[in-house]
């Protein structure tokens, strides 16, 4: 990035892995977190808070139900108990609109843009605007929707120009690699003034040098205040981005601490020697 | 001009000016939205029916030879006007059934069913709106106020139609570069995406449904009141497959591509296929017209998937100059022009 993102002034020089700037306090807690399909429990008693202005990763095997918990609290999958409490707010079976209202946006294991709108009009997709985006405004004409529109434009230019991508705003997303679709992902989160972005596997089929990237902005944006609840299976990249780090196996959390507490956790090591 | 050939120029603009309106209608659904509504002439019918029973008056109008539910006789246009709302309304009954739920294959499916089903009730039930044999003799709207020849009455039709084709079409325009019209268009890409940023799918889809269900119904008052009948075997579902082929033709998600579309499709081809001299019987000519209506849709799925006029690609410039105005933008690049010079 060229400049800081417009969300707070933190600490540029906020390193790799250092404790977060911010405030203090939990922004999600989640209580007892489950879900069967079927007769199959996925994911059972899964409590955890993630700290606002924090990177916090979560890792495990396959199938230990990482992605089901990160759709639970993206209002994306209807938990069978449990509460997903988002600063003091019950969000559990809020559909993922609301959700996303309420200042959660999440990101997808395959990168999810527009594909044939421009990567600018994905950036303004990340603000939503009821007011304009209305039956009767549209009918209406410019002169209702076009001062709230103008704002958004110059946020999205504000924004391409912080990532060094207004070069390529007239693109189709579907024209872009599939690093840069994850930095658009993260653009539009910041386009939704998300307070806790959820990343699924943000690294997942990005080249080095995007990864350096994309971990060069989480860094930035952490160090600005914002929240990130990522899964990630490159445990390299959440050594130096996430503190702390939840383990999950079989649909159950084993541990959440740091790096080394984890490497040090026995039943850590088991789940991964053991699947 | 004779007057047959002024008869077949009138009924072709009718026709015409109405298809067009169902392609934008549709379009705004498929093209925009990416809702697949194999039932669109469906929400035609209803508008048809509509129109002709609260034109027609009581049943027992006209000798009682037609049997039909809620007859009344009420003055233009607020037949068409309630064509409009019984539109919007089986656009939410079937909409909220359909939509929800669902994934748009599975949509697709249930919109074909309700279409076999719509035709098969109104075939059925002699006494809802006359069984097979349909409604006829729906009266024209001041046929029998204005004193012009049928021919000179024909081409006020012609203008009223193109009128109301226009106000929908500007409409359609309206929606389509509005913001709720890039909110649509994302939902048409990734519908778990745009959810994820707020975007309610189910309503706005919802939302898109009643409006091309309004525009379909209105358009079959109108046919309604021009051609004066209405029976089953009129509007099968594999109508809605014509008005599909036009709007993957013309381009869908651009007014003037689907315009195009509409032109080529149900007019153009329709009226080409008339004209092939080989063939005498008018049942081979009607399968003949499916068969080249299936391979044109097949040919540009396969050849030219985004048809002859492609969706606009909507440049930050654009954006900006449909959101502060022409003049605006101007001064600024002008400054900005200025200032890099210096």
């Amino acid at each position: 990035m060229s400049q800081q993102p417009a969300v707070g002034s933190g600490d540029q020089s906020a390193g790799v892995g250092q404790p977060p700037a911010g405030e203090a306090g939990a922004l999600l807690e989640v209580l007892g977190l489950g879900r069967d399909f079927g007769g199959v429990r996925a994911v059972d008693e899964v409590s955890f808070s993630v700290a606002r202005g924090t990177i916090t990763g979560i890792i495990g095997p396959n199938g230990a139900g990482k992605s089901t918990v990160l759709g639970m609290v993206a209002g994306e999958i209807r938990p069978s108990r449990g509460t997903v409490r988002f600063e003091g707010r019950d969000l559990a079976r809020m559909p993922p609109h609301k959700v996303a209202r309420a200042g959660i946006v999440r990101t997808f294991q395959l990168a999810s843009v527009f594909s044939h709108l421009t990567v600018f009009e994905n950036l303004l997709m990340g603000a939503y605007a009821p007011h304009i985006e209305s039956l009767w405004a549209s009918l209406a004409g410019r002169r209702i929707w076009r001062a709230q529109e103008r704002d958004r434009i110059d946020r999205a230019r504000q924004i391409l120009e912080q990532f060094d991508m207004a070069g390529v705003g007239d693109l189709y997303a579907e024209e872009l690699s599939g690093g840069q679709k994850r930095l658009v992902e993260i653009m539009r989160a910041l386009m939704a003034s998300a307070r806790l972005i959820l990343l699924d596997e943000p690294m997942a089929g990005v080249n080095t040098t995007m990864r350096a990237r994309i971990e060069q902005v989480l860094v930035q944006l952490r160090s600005q205040g914002l929240t990130v609840l990522m899964i990630e299976h490159e445990l390299e990249v959440v050594e130096r981005l996430c503190d702390p780090v939840i383990v999950m196996a079989r649909g159950r959390l084993l541990h959440q601490g740091t790096m080394e507490e984890i490497r040090r956790n026995r039943d850590v090591q088991k789940a991964y020697l053991v699947g | 001009m004779t007057p047959a050939v002024q008869l077949y120029l009138i009924t072709l603009l009718v026709y015409f000016f109405i298809d067009l309106m169902m392609c934008w209608g549709l379009d705004l659904q498929f093209g925009v939205a990416g809702v697949l509504n194999f039932a669109y002439i469906v929400f035609q019918a209803a508008g048809a029916y509509t129109t002709a029973v609260l034109t027609l008056g009581p049943s027992s109008a006209n000798g009682g030879f037609q049997h039909y539910v809620g007859g009344a006789r009420l003055p233009f246009p607020i037949p068409l006007l309630a064509a409009m709302v019984v539109g919007i309304l089986l656009s939410l009954v079937v909409g909220f059934i359909g939509l929800r739920r669902l994934r748009s294959d599975y949509q697709a499916m249930v919109m074909l069913v309700v279409s076999v089903i719509a035709t098969a009730v109104a075939d059925s039930q002699l006494n809802l709106v006359n069984g097979p044999a349909g409604l006829s003799l729906v009266p024209k709207p001041f046929a029998s106020s204005i004193s012009v020849s049928p021919l000179g009455y024909g081409w006020l039709f012609v203008i009223f139609s193109a009128v109301v084709c226009l106000l929908v079409g500007w409409l359609t325009r309206r929606i389509v570069q509005s913001p709720l019209g890039r909110t649509l268009r994302a939902i048409r890409e990734d519908e778990r995406a745009a959810a994820a940023l707020g975007r309610d799918v189910n309503g706005r889809r919802l939302l898109v449904f009643a409006v091309g269900g309004a525009v379909a119904a209105l358009s079959g008052g109108i046919l309604v009141e021009f051609v004066g009948a209405w029976a089953p075997n009129g509007w099968l579902y594999p109508e809605t497959f014509v008005l599909f082929t036009a709007i993957i033709v013309g381009g869908r998600a651009n007014v003037f591509g689907v315009a195009l579309g509409a032109l080529l499709i149900p007019v153009g081809l329709q009226q080409a296929v008339d004209y092939i001299p080989i063939v005498n019987s008018p049942t081979v000519l009607a399968s003949l017209e499916w068969i080249i209506t299936g391979i044109v849709t097949i040919t540009f799925l396969w050849v030219r998937p985004n048809g002859l006029l492609p969706e606009r690609r909507r440049t930050m410039q654009s954006i900006d100059r449909s959101a502060r105005g022409r003049d605006t933008v101007t001064a600024a690049g002008t400054a900005e022009s200025l200032g890099g010079r210096a």
